[in-house]
């Protein structure tokens, strides 16, 4: 009896301990458990769904834009909505591109004196919409890919002094032109609602327009493309 | 969403193949580059004289001194009759003892025709397709089976004689004959066209020069004559240079003078362009002289390349 009672005693404090509503199977348990920890992760990085970047790095060109300008420092601001590993957003940006020299040279076959080019800087203020994935690596570090397709407002002047046929002329183009952006970075959370970024986005922007010369849209530089890489790191804010 | 990253891919790659709209600007390597084509190509108005210079043979490739290379190793035998091939390919030049020796423009040695004992005037046939050789008042062929028109002339006199004798790139003939008769001292050009006999430019010398007519050449591109005149029959050189323009031109388009002489006169109707060798001095040095008629700022004498004939195709 006094066994018996013990027994019941026992029961009853593991019945206090552990309530019955706390009493699944431990398969279920674990599948709780496991739900809970992917819960976790997601408070600390996606509770805040609203995410804005304040970015700065240097911009280099690539082909004859490497020849022509000097890497640049750049700035961006965007927005992103996020929701889980995916994000969309916006983003506007101001790069002025310096050139290497005040007179660069060209030539052809047959000309008895090089041909003088003169560039102004360049200006770029690129306006893009994002989209990004998150690859999370550990809590607090996550790689980051994705692109953005923009709209790149650019403006150069330049001036031209061939020997054959002889030119001598000045051009200034002000220009929106297309542009795809792909990134590939990662994201470090440093405190409750910032986290510190960093990514490298090659930048293909080309002329937009039609090729028909009746069109209203013609445009001459149609098929025009080039490109630049931009590695930017800064602060991401998140509310 | 991943089925979009190929086409992305694509699309960088499509655009990567279009034009940038940057000009092609040269980079610092490539501006040193095109000075020095430049540079040649300023200098390559003039290209590939063949000169005989101390006994041995040059190729000067442009109007830059510079670019005068010896091809021929010293030799005590005598060489003259330095003559280029109409693709600048190849030079043959008549050394004493040896013959002609055809070398390219490294200085190999391509032939020797060693059974060439003397030669007044020599050059090469049409296309470079063999030599010819003016030899004991008669035209003579090497390495080639053509028959070249006889030396004819209505001359009549015992003692007459070839002294100069040219065929052009287009086989035309010109040749001078020096006689003597018991009506005076004389001579006479002739030129023959198209392989006919037919005479069409005659002169009994020019009666305004007491000069002799002593050499006749054509033009590289066979269209002009050249005249050579001589104050003595034994005067290494020319002392008058005269060109005929067309073969036909009744008077000459262009006439140098010097009395210390003339050597190995050339000219280039296309280029109306003249090179030879202009005695310096008495002494009989002689500089190398080019003179472009349309473009003086293409014109050229070299006092210091002490040279003893040249020729120019």
């Amino acid at each position: 009896m006094l066994i018996i009672l013990i027994f019941n005693f026992k029961s009853e404090a593991q019945s206090r301990r552990y309530p019955k509503r706390k009493q699944y199977s431990y398969k279920h348990k674990n599948h709780k458990r496991k739900r809970n920890k992917s819960r976790y992760s997601f408070n600390q990085k996606n509770d805040f769904n609203h995410n804005i970047s304040l970015l700065s790095g240097y911009n280099f060109g690539l082909g004859n834009m490497n020849t022509i300008y000097k890497p640049t420092p750049g700035f961006y601001l965007n927005y992103l909505y996020r929701e889980d590993n995916m994000a969309f957003g916006g983003q506007i940006g101001y790069l002025n591109f310096q050139t290497r020299q005040d007179t660069f040279y060209i030539w052809d076959n047959g000309w008895d004196e090089l041909g003088i080019v003169q560039y102004s800087n360049l200006l770029i203020i690129p306006l893009e919409g994002l989209w990004r994935y998150y690859l999370p690596i550990t809590n607090q570090f996550e790689l980051v890919t994705g692109f953005g397709l923009g709209y790149y407002y650019t403006k150069v002047d330049y001036t031209v002094d061939i020997p054959d046929p002889a030119i001598n002329a000045s051009y200034s183009f002000l220009e929106g032109k297309g542009a795809v952006t792909p990134i590939l970075g990662f994201q470090y959370n440093l405190a409750n609602n910032v986290d510190f970024f960093f990514s490298s986005k090659y930048n293909l922007f080309f002329s937009l327009g039609s090729a028909d010369e009746n069109d209203i849209e013609y445009n001459s530089n149609l098929g025009q493309v080039d490109h630049f890489i931009s590695t930017n790191l800064g602060l991401v804010l998140k509310f | 969403m991943y089925f979009k990253q190929p086409l992305l891919l694509i699309l960088i790659i499509f655009l990567l193949g279009c034009e940038s709209s940057f000009i092609d600007v040269l980079s610092d390597e490539e501006v040193e580059q095109v000075l020095q084509i430049i540079e040649e190509e300023n200098n390559s108005y003039i290209n590939n004289i063949a000169i005989l210079k101390d006994n041995n043979i040059y190729l000067m490739k442009d109007a830059d001194k510079a670019s005068l290379i010896k091809l021929t190793n010293d030799s005590n035998s005598l060489r003259k009759n330095v003559k280029i091939s109409y693709d600048n390919q190849k030079i043959l030049y008549f050394e004493k003892n040896l013959g002609v020796v055809i070398i390219d423009t490294t200085g190999e040695i391509l032939d020797v025709a060693d059974e060439i004992l003397n030669a007044e005037q020599i050059d090469w046939l049409p296309n470079d397709q063999g030599i010819y050789y003016l030899y004991n008042s008669k035209l003579n062929v090497y390495g080639n089976d053509i028959e070249l028109p006889s030396l004819s002339s209505n001359v009549y006199s015992p003692n007459k004689k070839v002294i100069s004798a040219a065929v052009s790139i287009n086989g035309d003939v010109a040749y001078i004959i020096d006689y003597n008769s018991s009506y005076g001292q004389g001579n006479t050009l002739y030129v023959k066209v198209n392989d006919e006999d037919k005479t069409i430019f005659e002169s009994a010398g020019n009666p305004d020069y007491p000069a002799e007519l002593a050499y006749v050449n054509f033009s590289s591109d066979g269209n002009s004559i050249i005249l050579g005149y001589q104050d003595d029959y034994y005067d290494p050189y020319p002392v008058k240079v005269e060109i005929y323009d067309e073969l036909v031109a009744e008077s000459p388009i262009k006439s140098y003078e010097n009395p210390y002489g003339i050597a190995t006169p050339c000219y280039n109707s296309d280029l109306n362009a003249f090179a030879s060798g202009y005695a310096i001095s008495s002494d009989g040095e002689i500089g190398l002289t080019f003179i472009n008629l349309n473009d003086s700022d293409k014109s050229f004498s070299y006092d210091d390349i002490i040279i003893t004939e040249l020729d120019w195709k």
